[in-house]
């Protein structure tokens, strides 16, 4: 479960899969640095998986779509042909 | 060869039991039909013979002389018939023949009783060993000496003149017996033909089936032949493959563990190349085993509706880097409507990132690669376009087979363990779909999968 705080609405929960969970907190650890995907694959995923769980833009997808469930703007942004972002400045 | 062998003696096998039972039905329908037609002729026969007998019959009873002599009116009416203790001279005229009624004098004969049964006139040509003693039976089949066989019908008379003149005395009594016989020479000549065809026709039979049994089983043998020397090349291809990495795996180790005992520390580049060849080993076994999995059809998760334009979005982000990793511009072109199919998700990803990474692979730099999605009447399509080597025609059917590679080129530059193609189609298969291929070398391929679609308002 995730808390989302915005400053003028109340707090409201997501829940996540363990996968998302994982990739969120990677992107957030790393906040502002461009991560390609196959950097994330390699720290976050076993090579026996299934081929669905192992496709990260599949998991970003996912992500973006909760966010956008419960009216939250998703902070994670794709870079074309690089990678994924965490964004904390605006 | 044993395989050889153990197809031989199948198709032996095969071939013996198929004649065995083709031959028996045959023969047995063979034997049937020449019965029934034997039973027929006999019939046709012995109605032929009632006939004559009725006609001749009808038209004797209102003639009938009164019994005291019948002798004088017996040849009034037949002149051509001897009379019993009289000598009997053939007469034949031809009003005469005409009055007998039968046509063809050699085929039948009649002979004539008294009530008492005792004969009273016969045709000259009946057979000669007929007793003079009537023999009441209404069907009897005689045979002569020389094996000439007959077929005889008797009847009894009723006079009309004693039933009109003096009926109290003879009411309901018969004035005598007609019995009229037919030669079966026809019959037994018909009879001995139909066995020599049977006897003849039999064993030409069962030699053109045995023939034939030993060519169908050879068709029929053929498919399982082929799969199984296709299973052989598979497996050998297999090994083939498994070994490379595995060589080049302990190479690696026997060669960290020849230097000297001080140096032995782990060394990350010799432990990162032996974990490269380990990872490949892995995600060949992985493969193999996925296309096993998919060809016994063995999963048991449940089809779920998926939707193509996710899947397609996804593998173009996701590949996006591999992409320009190479310098390739890798885009697609969607259509606004969603497409979804029934299917396993995992497994339209694996369908979809495999042509695309062969795309990519396949490509050199500078060039680009257009996933697109389409929606049909009746199915959605995906089409992987790029700009690469492209396939040769005579290559385009056998690059789905397993460890199939254009150019013969088993190097491991291209990377790939040689699955990648076998696995989209056995997915695209598994989906009610199926993958085409047109290509032109040095222009590019396209390669399209259909998929059956679903409608979702």
């Amino acid at each position: 479960m995730l808390q989302v705080k915005r400053l003028d609405q109340p707090a409201q929960e997501i829940s996540l899969t363990l996968k998302e969970f994982q990739v969120l907190t990677y992107l957030m650890e790393n906040c502002d640095r461009i991560i390609p995907g196959s950097k994330l694959r390699s720290q976050l995923w076993d090579l026996d998986e299934e081929p669905i769980s192992n496709v990260v833009a599949a998991q970003i997808r996912l992500l973006r779509r909760k966010f956008a469930r419960h009216d939250c703007d998703c902070p994670i942004e794709t870079v074309p042909g690089q990678g994924y972002r965490f964004r904390t400045l605006p | 060869m044993n395989s050889h062998q153990l197809f031989r003696r199948s198709r032996l096998r095969l071939a013996t039991w198929y004649a065995i039972v083709m031959g028996g039905i045959l023969s047995l329908s063979g034997f049937g039909m020449a019965r029934a037609l034997v039973q027929a002729n006999w019939v046709a026969l012995e109605r032929e013979i009632e006939s004559i007998a009725g006609t001749l019959h009808d038209s004797l009873e209102p003639m009938l002389p009164p019994s005291e002599d019948p002798t004088d009116v017996l040849q009034q009416i037949f002149p051509d018939l001897c009379v019993v203790d009289q000598p009997c001279e053939p007469n034949s005229s031809l009003i005469q023949r005409h009055t007998l009624g039968v046509s063809d004098r050699t085929t039948y004969y009649i002979r004539l009783f008294d009530n008492q049964g005792n004969l009273l006139a016969f045709s000259p040509n009946q057979p000669t060993t007929l007793p003079t003693t009537l023999n009441p039976d209404l069907w009897q089949t005689l045979q002569t000496l020389e094996g000439k066989r007959y077929h005889q019908f008797t009847t009894i008379l009723h006079s009309a003149h004693t039933h009109s003149e003096s009926g109290q005395l003879h009411n309901g009594e018969s004035w005598g017996y007609l019995q009229v016989g037919r030669t079966l020479a026809a019959f037994d000549a018909e009879m001995q033909r139909l066995r020599w065809v049977l006897l003849g026709g039999i064993p030409l039979i069962l030699g053109l089936i045995a023939v034939s049994s030993w060519w169908l089983s050879g068709l029929a043998m053929q498919p399982i032949y082929q799969s199984y020397q296709r299973q052989q090349q598979f497996t050998a291809n297999a090994a083939h493959e498994l070994r490379s990495p595995l060589a080049s795996l302990l190479a690696t180790v026997e060669a960290s563990l020849r230097l000297p005992q001080s140096k032995q520390v782990p060394d990350p580049v010799l432990l990162q190349a032996v974990e490269r060849q380990g990872r490949r080993l892995s995600q060949l076994v992985t493969d193999l085993l996925l296309l096993t999995t998919l060809e016994q059809n063995t999963t048991t998760k449940p089809p779920q509706p998926c939707c193509l334009n996710d899947i397609i979005a996804d593998l173009t982000e996701e590949l996006a880097e591999l992409a320009s990793a190479t310098d390739i511009h890798l885009s697609s072109q969607i259509v606004d409507i969603e497409i979804h199919v029934m299917g396993l998700e995992s497994q339209l990803y694996r369908l979809v990132s495999n042509l695309m990474a062969n795309a990519i692979q396949y490509t050199p730099s500078g060039g680009s690669v257009v996933v697109s999605l389409a929606n049909h009447d009746r199915s959605a399509t995906i089409a992987v376009k790029d700009t690469g080597v492209g396939i040769p025609t005579e290559e385009q059917s056998r690059i789905f087979e397993r460890f199939y590679r254009v150019n013969s080129d088993r190097s491991r530059k291209t990377g790939g363990t040689g699955l990648g193609l076998s696995i989209a189609q056995a997915i695209a298969q598994r989906h009610h779909g199926q993958i085409t291929v047109t290509s032109e070398v040095g222009n590019g391929s396209a390669f399209i999968i259909h998929l059956p679609h679903i409608a979702i308002v």
